[in-house]
């Protein structure tokens, strides 16, 4: 594989090709992320159409929540993907992942709304 | 480390899980914004149908996926999902006034 793709100059600019194997780990954990986003977007939807005991409004928060949770996860498995790739490049190391927190909070906020909201009156 | 030589048939099968799951989220958002988005609704699945056929084109030969262009099928999956959550956005606009 001599001829290497210019874009992302962030990623293949310069560096060395990682052995196969570690590049295709990365792709496969990039699909995860998306598979992760899709979960998401699923959940969102089912908060828009499906009809629950709780206030409507706070159903559609949660859509909207969601959805933008979905969207931090399509964000997450790109730039990671291509930082990692470009960390093995250079024998660097691979990106810290404090930002998982922000993922973690929304959905831990989301989660304890729904089981307040869900738990039987009287 | 998977040192048996099949990581490209692992990352070919984890392609084609996440481009089938993509396709059937794709078109279970088609069938439920319908109503409030009309035709719209129906762009995320489309270019999902077209991703999925190239996927399966790229691995069918070698049974792994292409080396030399990862990033232009991330970035093609990036964009469809990016688009269904763009379209129920859309839709929970169009279906809460």
């Amino acid at each position: 594989m001599s001829t290497r793709s210019k874009w992302p100059q962030r990623v293949y600019a310069d560096g060395v090709e990682p052995d196969y194997r570690f590049s295709f780990a990365n792709e496969r954990t990039f699909l995860a992320w998306i598979r992760t986003a899709l979960a998401m977007l699923a959940a969102g939807v089912a908060l828009d159409v499906v009809d629950l005991s709780i206030d409507d409004a706070l159903q559609t928060i949660g859509a909207y929540l969601l959805v933008l949770v979905s969207l931090l996860c399509v964000v997450t498995a790109w730039v990671r993907w291509a930082a990692s790739e470009r960390a093995m490049r250079r024998s660097a190391a691979l990106p810290g992942f404090g930002f998982s927190i922000v993922i973690c909070l929304l959905l831990g906020v989301i989660a304890t709304a729904m089981a307040i909201a869900l738990w039987p009156h009287g | 480390m998977d040192d048996s030589g099949l990581a490209g048939e692992r990352t070919a099968l984890a392609w084609m899980r996440t481009a089938l799951s993509a396709l059937a989220a794709a078109a279970i958002l088609a069938r439920l914004t319908i109503h409030d988005l009309g035709p719209g609704a129906f762009v995320a699945l489309g270019i999902a149908v077209v991703l999925t056929a190239c996927i399966f084109v790229d691995i069918r030969h070698s049974g792994s996926p292409s080396r030399r262009g990862p990033e232009r099928r991330a970035m093609a999956l990036c964009l469809v999902v990016a688009t269904m959550i763009v379209t129920e956005f859309a839709a929970l606009v169009a279906g809460s006034p």
